[in-house]
């Protein structure tokens, strides 16, 4: 083609030279020991460019075998393990087992007893969920603020559990039956102080993240899930939840004395990471709403243990599958009797380990960034993932 | 640790039947060539067995028919019964309409091999890598049959009632001596030697409450005594450590004879006990193969070329002892 320019010229054609550039995928390692991998978990991603193309994660390293220790020991002996397993969350865990050894024994315990462990153990998921927003805080960047501030309240609610059981992490305070001992005197009244402070502290995250321009630009439309791929995925908890799907264990499968309050369940639109995190919000608010009503209705006296426990226990032969609402999704325990004094299965269904899973997914043919948004969002808990 | 007690031999007693129109009754409608054998669990939770074959169909026929829904494989395990066999589980759940069923199902204990339901859940990729490493269950069909929660190289498998808790592992060269070495009873006259002073003190001896106040004199001074010794000890051994005789706070290779006993050690013996930290009985571990003569390694600024070559020829010879002892284990 030749083209003429208005002085006359003839140009000719530019040249192109077309040359081919060979890009080569390189392989990133993240972890095992990597602070944004929230624990000892390990992927490697390989990535073209700052695009992941492929993500294969390597968990394990904290593997300590609890279920095949929980087989040697005796029901009441395999408790203190619950603690260990989900640390951020160790009243709910410990709840799992014990609901699972008494179902399973047919014990059934007294109503105080049951109002406390609620109380503590939705107090738990608030703790769990500040923990949350501040480690999350930190890997979208607000270095400091966010976690110094949800720390603090994570620490009043740390102090209560440290009157109650005098302990801040592992608390190992249920027993088969019911409570290890008396909650102190002013439980109530601490609580309610408690729940004050943490009301505010709610608002206060509110108004650090949610509006943030930055917040919302790193968060919007990362890691999506759509419903029917996050349930094929397994995957449960606010996970699910911001996937639009309403599924609580609480409501679905009510257990306990959840059947006695009113709550609502917050639900998600586009399972993306920033509808995680505004689940995860509202659920604490939906929390303090329950803990407000329990602790109207909880009875000031009475028994905390039945009046007549086996000294040593031994479940006719069946098995149960327990599951209950933990922070982070159904955490069940899968228990077989054989009509001995040790369980001759226990199988701990980890929430994290199948919220994990769907990370490959999510992560794929994102920014490299986000990849680290997105497992972020899954809040895990490694000890847990690998039990 | 082996195997602790063997199940129960007769069959479970039977449990509760589930009440009709359960999901028992819907499965039977939906599958009648499917043999269910159904139960009521102790979460009030319909249980079906199912032979092995049918496994796959059952779970796909259940995720896509119209009353059962089946959209959420929760959970899914095995559980080893010894000579009755596996027995793998799987756990569903149908979130549109609030149903939950178990699916059993008995395998063989050597040799079992299940068609891999991954293909319809996504989440059974996970669970059955961890299922296979921890019972042996092979899964056909499954895309990515790798070692999940143990190391990549383990063939083991663990959840197995017939595991023990650590030999195996120590036979794949897994260096779990340190948690399995059974140290010999502690011999007589080695831990008693304080002895008669305990023995004597032992009868007589009575709470610091009521000591009169010559008695606790004595008790001070016995401290006060006990603690000098403590610090002589521990200020030849400061000098021991100055002096270079052993490589500072590095790892002693393996089998390698104790530190020379310090010089005043003779003087300071009583207060081992004050201090002890001698690893009682080293003569008594397995032979192991002989350690190298490790180089020293000398100075950057002195002699860098020497001190390359030093690590250099320390790494060649770690790795042939690491070799010698795998062929020594895998020999034996």
């Amino acid at each position: 083609m030749v083209q003429q320019t208005f002085e006359g010229e003839v140009l000719t054609e530019p040249v192109v030279v077309e040359r081919e550039f060979e890009t080569v995928d390189m392989n990133i390692n993240i972890g095992p020991q990597h602070p944004a991998t929230h624990g000892v978990f390990r992927m490697v991603l390989t990535v073209d460019g700052e695009i992941v193309k492929d993500a294969i994660p390597y968990i394990g390293y904290m593997h300590r075998g609890g279920e095949k220790l929980s087989e040697n020991l005796d029901y009441r002996g395999a408790l203190g393990y619950q603690d260990r397993t989900d640390y951020l969350a160790a009243f709910n865990s410990e709840w799992v087992y014990v609901n699972a050894v008494e179902r399973l024994a047919g014990i059934e315990i007294p109503e105080r007893a049951e109002y406390v462990r609620l109380i503590l153990a939705e107090f738990n998921r608030l703790l769990s969920h500040f923990m949350f927003m501040g480690a999350f805080g930190t890997d979208v960047g607000y270095f400091g603020t966010a976690f110094t501030w949800t720390f603090k309240e994570r620490e009043r609610i740390q102090d209560l559990f440290e009157a109650v059981c005098g302990d801040r992490i592992m608390y190992n305070y249920f027993r088969v039956g019911g409570l290890a001992w008396e909650p102190h005197e002013t439980f109530i009244e601490d609580s309610h102080w408690v729940l004050d402070q943490v009301e505010v502290g709610i608002s206060d995250v509110d108004e650090l993240m949610t509006d943030n321009e930055v917040f919302v630009a790193r968060c919007r439309d990362v890691g999506a899930m759509t419903a029917d791929e996050a349930i094929s995925y397994g995957v449960t908890g606010p996970m699910l939840r911001a996937s639009g799907v309403p599924f609580d264990l609480r409501v679905e499968e009510p257990y306990s004395i959840y059947d006695r309050f009113h709550w609502e369940i917050p639900v998600g639109e586009r399972g993306d990471v920033y509808d995680r995190y505004l689940v995860r919000l509202e659920e604490m608010r939906q929390s303090v709403t329950i803990l407000r009503q329990a602790l109207d209705q909880m009875p000031t006296s009475g028994p905390i243990e039945p009046e007549r426990m086996p000294a040593r226990l031994r479940p006719a032969p069946g098995e149960i599958y327990m599951r209950q609402e933990n922070p982070r999704g159904e955490y069940g325990i899968y228990m077989v009797s054989d009509g001995t004094d040790k369980p001759w299965r226990v199988k701990m269904r980890s929430p994290c380990f199948h919220n994990l899973s769907s990370l490959k997914p999510q992560v794929i043919n994102t920014y490299l960034a986000d990849a680290v948004v997105a497992l972020g969002s899954i809040d895990i808990v490694l000890c847990e993932v690998d039990r | 640790m082996t195997s602790r007690r063997t199940p129960a031999a007769p069959e479970e007693p039977p449990s509760n039947e589930p009440p009709p129109g359960s999901i028992a009754d819907t499965y039977r409608e939906v599958m009648p060539l499917v043999n269910f054998d159904a139960a009521l669990t102790k979460g009030d939770d319909v249980a079906l067995t199912i032979p092995s074959d049918s496994i796959h169909e059952v779970i796909e026929r259940g995720r896509e028919d119209e009353r059962l829904q089946m959209n959420l494989l929760r959970n899914q395990t095995a559980v080893d019964w010894e000579e009755r066999g596996l027995e793998i589980v799987y756990h569903l759940y149908s979130i549109p309409l609030r149903q939950a069923v178990t699916i059993k199902s008995w395998l063989p204990a050597e040799g079992a091999i299940v068609e891999s339901v991954t293909d319809i859940y996504e989440m059974a990729n996970w669970a059955e890598r961890e299922c296979r490493e921890m019972f042996g269950i092979e899964f056909i069909g499954h895309p990515d049959p790798r070692n999940l929660l143990l190391d990549e190289d383990l063939d083991i498998h663990p959840l197995r009632k017939s595991h023990p808790l650590a030999p195996i592992e120590m036979e794949q060269g897994v260096d779990v001596e340190f948690f399995t070495k059974e140290y010999p009873p502690p011999e007589p006259a080695e831990e008693e030697a304080p002895a008669p002073e305990a023995a004597a003190a032992a009868p007589e001896r009575k709470r610091v409450e009521d000591m009169t106040e010559e008695e606790r004199e004595e008790r001070r001074a016995e401290q006060a005594e006990r603690v000098a010794r403590a610090r002589e000890l521990a200020a030849v051994r400061r000098a021991e450590r100055l002096a270079g005789a052993p490589p500072a706070g590095g790892p002693r290779p393996e089998g390698a004879a104790p530190p020379p006993p310090p010089a005043a050690a003779p003087a300071a013996a009583p207060a081992a006990e004050a201090a002890p930290s001698a690893a009682p009985a080293q003569d008594d571990r397995p032979p192991a193969p002989p350690p190298p003569e490790l180089p020293t390694i000398p100075d950057a600024e002195e002699d860098p070329e020497g001190r390359a070559a030093a690590q250099a020829e320390r790494v060649r010879l770690g790795r042939e002892l690491a070799a010698a002892r795998r062929a020594q284990l895998r020999g034996d």
